[in-house]
C-alpha cells in the first residue's frame, strides 16, 4: 500500500469483514454472556487469525482444507502454525480423544449409577441425531457422511462431534463445531418450549426426592469398566471415545490415582484452547460463507429439538411400566450439554412445583447422553466409514 | 447422490442399536448394584 511493505488492508474482502464480525460476536458471547467461554473465546479469536489476509496463520488447499506441511514449510511461509496444530492434533484425532479423557476425569456418574434406567434416556435422546441425519441427506445437499456429522450436533457433545467430523467430513469441521458449541450454550432457550409442549401439568408435578441413593465406591469403579467392555464389544468403533472417557473416569473414582486425574483435567484445559483456535482457523470467509453453512445452522435447531423430544418420550414410555413414575422433564437432560440441560430440567420442574428438586435426577440422563453420543459416533463410523 | 435405502437403514438401525446397547449396560449396572447390596447384607 505504501510501497515499502505488504499491507493486508487492500486485500481484505467483505467476507473477511463479516467473519471478523462473527468472531467478535463469539468473543462477546463468551466473555460478556459467559456462554461456553472456554471454547467460544478461542474459536472467535481463531476466526480473527485466519480472516486477516496475508497473515498466513493457516493456509488452505484449493478444496478449502488446511494445507499440510512440516516446520520447514512454516519457515518458508507456505503454511502457518495452525496448520501444524490441525494436522498433528485434529487430523490425527488426538485432541478430541484426549479432551474426552479429561472430561472423564471430571464426570461424576453417581446419579446414573443410582438409577441405571437413566442410561436409556441418554439413548432415546439421540433421536435428533438420526432425524437430522435423514433430513440432511434426503435434502440432496449433503453426502451421507456429511449428514451424519450434521446430525451428531443433536447429541450436544463436542468431542464426539469433532471426532466424527474429522473422519467423515473434514471440510465441514469448522461450521459444524462452531454451531455445535454455540447451540450447547443455547440449550436454556431451545429446550423449555419443547418441555412445556410435551409434558402435561400432571407429569411435570411428579415429585422426586431431592436426594439420590448413595453410591458405593465399588459401584463407581465397576461402572466405567462395564460400560467400556460392553460398548466396545457391541460397537467396536466407539472404543477410542468411550475408552478414553471411561479411563479418565476410572482415574477419578479409583481413589488411588488422584494425581493422574488432576493431570487429565489440566490437560483438558490446554487442549480445549488448541481445539478452539483450530476450529476458528477452519472458518476463513471463502469456506464458511456457503448456503450449506446456513442450512447446517437451521438443521442444528431441529436436531436439538428432536433430541429433547426423544429424551422426554423415553421417560414417558418407561413410565408405562413403572409403579413409581419418573418426572419426564428429566428426559430432556439426555441431550448431554452437561450440566446445562440438567439445570434446565431443574428450572422447568420448579416452575410447576418449587419444592421439586430434579437436578440430581436429571444429571443421570445428562451423563448418559455423553455415552450415548459416543456410541452414535461409533455406529456412524462403523456403518459409513 | 441421495441413497434413500442406506440413509433409512443407518438411521433406523443406528437408533435401535444405540438404545439396545444402553439397555444392556443399564441392566448390567442394575444387576451389579443388586449383587453388591446382597453381598453387603449377607456380610
Amino acid at each position: 500500500m505504501f510501497g515499502l511493505y505488504e499491507s493486508a488492508l487492500t486485500q481484505i474482502t467483505l467476507g473477511n469483514i463479516a467473519m471478523l464480525f462473527i468472531g467478535a460476536i463469539l468473543i462477546y458471547l463468551g466473555i460478556a454472556k459467559k456462554m461456553e467461554p472456554l471454547l467460544l473465546v478461542p474459536i472467535g479469536f481463531g476466526i480473527f487469525m485466519v480472516n486477516l489476509p496475508i497473515a498466513g496463520i493457516m493456509t488452505y488447499t484449493s478444496e478449502g482444507l488446511p494445507a499440510f506441511g512440516s516446520f520447514k514449510e512454516i519457515a518458508e511461509g507456505k503454511i502457518g502454525v495452525l496448520n501444524l496444530i490441525y494436522y498433528y492434533g485434529l487430523n490425527t484425532e488426538i485432541i478430541p480423544l484426549l479432551i474426552f479423557l479429561g472430561v472423564g476425569t471430571m464426570m461424576d456418574f453417581s446419579p446414573t449409577i443410582a438409577r441405571p434406567i437413566s442410561l436409556v434416556f441418554g439413548a432415546t435422546a439421540q433421536l435428533g441425531v438420526f432425524v437430522v441425519f435423514l433430513i440432511a441427506h434426503l435434502s440432496g445437499m449433503f453426502s451421507i457422511n456429511e449428514a451424519a456429522c450434521i446430525g451428531i450436533i443433536g447429541g450436544s457433545d463436542g468431542p464426539p462431534t469433532v471426532y466424527l467430523t474429522v473422519t467423515l467430513a473434514p471440510l465441514l469441521l469448522g461450521p459444524i463445531t462452531m454451531v455445535a458449541y454455540s447451540y450447547m450454550a443455547l440449550v436454556p432457550i431451545l429446550q423449555p418450549p419443547v418441555i412445556r409442549f410435551l409434558c402435561t401439568k400432571k407429569e411435570k408435578k411428579i415429585f422426586m426426592k431431592a436426594q439420590i441413593r448413595k453410591v458405593s465406591q465399588l459401584e463407581l469403579v465397576l461402572f466405567p469398566i462395564i460400560v467400556f467392555i460392553i460398548a466396545t464389544l457391541l460397537v467396536p468403533k466407539c472404543a477410542p471415545l468411550v475408552g478414553m472417557m471411561m479411563f479418565g473416569n476410572l482415574l477419578k473414582v479409583s481413589g488411588v490415582t488422584e494425581r493422574l486425574a488432576k493431570a487429565g483435567s489440566a490437560l483438558n484445559d490446554i487442549l480445549i484452547f488448541l481445539l478452539g483456535m483450530c476450529v476458528g482457523g477452519l472458518m476463513p470467509a471463502q469456506v464458511f460463507f456457503t448456503p450449506r453453512t446456513l442450512v447446517i445452522i437451521g438443521l442444528a435447531v431441529i436436531a436439538f429439538v428432536f433430541s429433547t423430544v426423544g429424551g422426554i418420550l423415553g421417560v414417558k414410555f418407561v413410565n408405562l411400566f413403572l409403579k413409581q413414575k419418573i418426572n419426564p422433564i428429566i428426559g430432556a437432560a439426555g441431550v448431554s450439554a452437561i450440566p446445562m440441560a440438567a439445570r434446565v430440567a431443574q428450572k422447568e420442574g420448579q416452575r410447576v412445583d418449587p419444592k421439586n428438586y430434579l437436578l440430581l435426577h436429571a444429571l443421570g440422563p445428562n451423563m448418559a447422553g455423553a455415552i450415548g453420543t459416543s456410541l452414535v459416533a461409533g455406529i456412524f463410523m462403523g456403518m459409513l466409514h | 447422490m441421495v441413497d434413500w435405502r442406506l440413509a433409512f437403514l443407518v438411521s433406523g438401525a443406528g437408533y435401535g442399536i444405540n438404545i439396545l446397547v444402553l439397555i444392556i449396560i443399564s441392566l448390567l449396572i442394575w444387576l451389579s448394584n443388586l449383587a453388591i447390596k446382597r453381598s453387603k447384607k449377607s456380610n
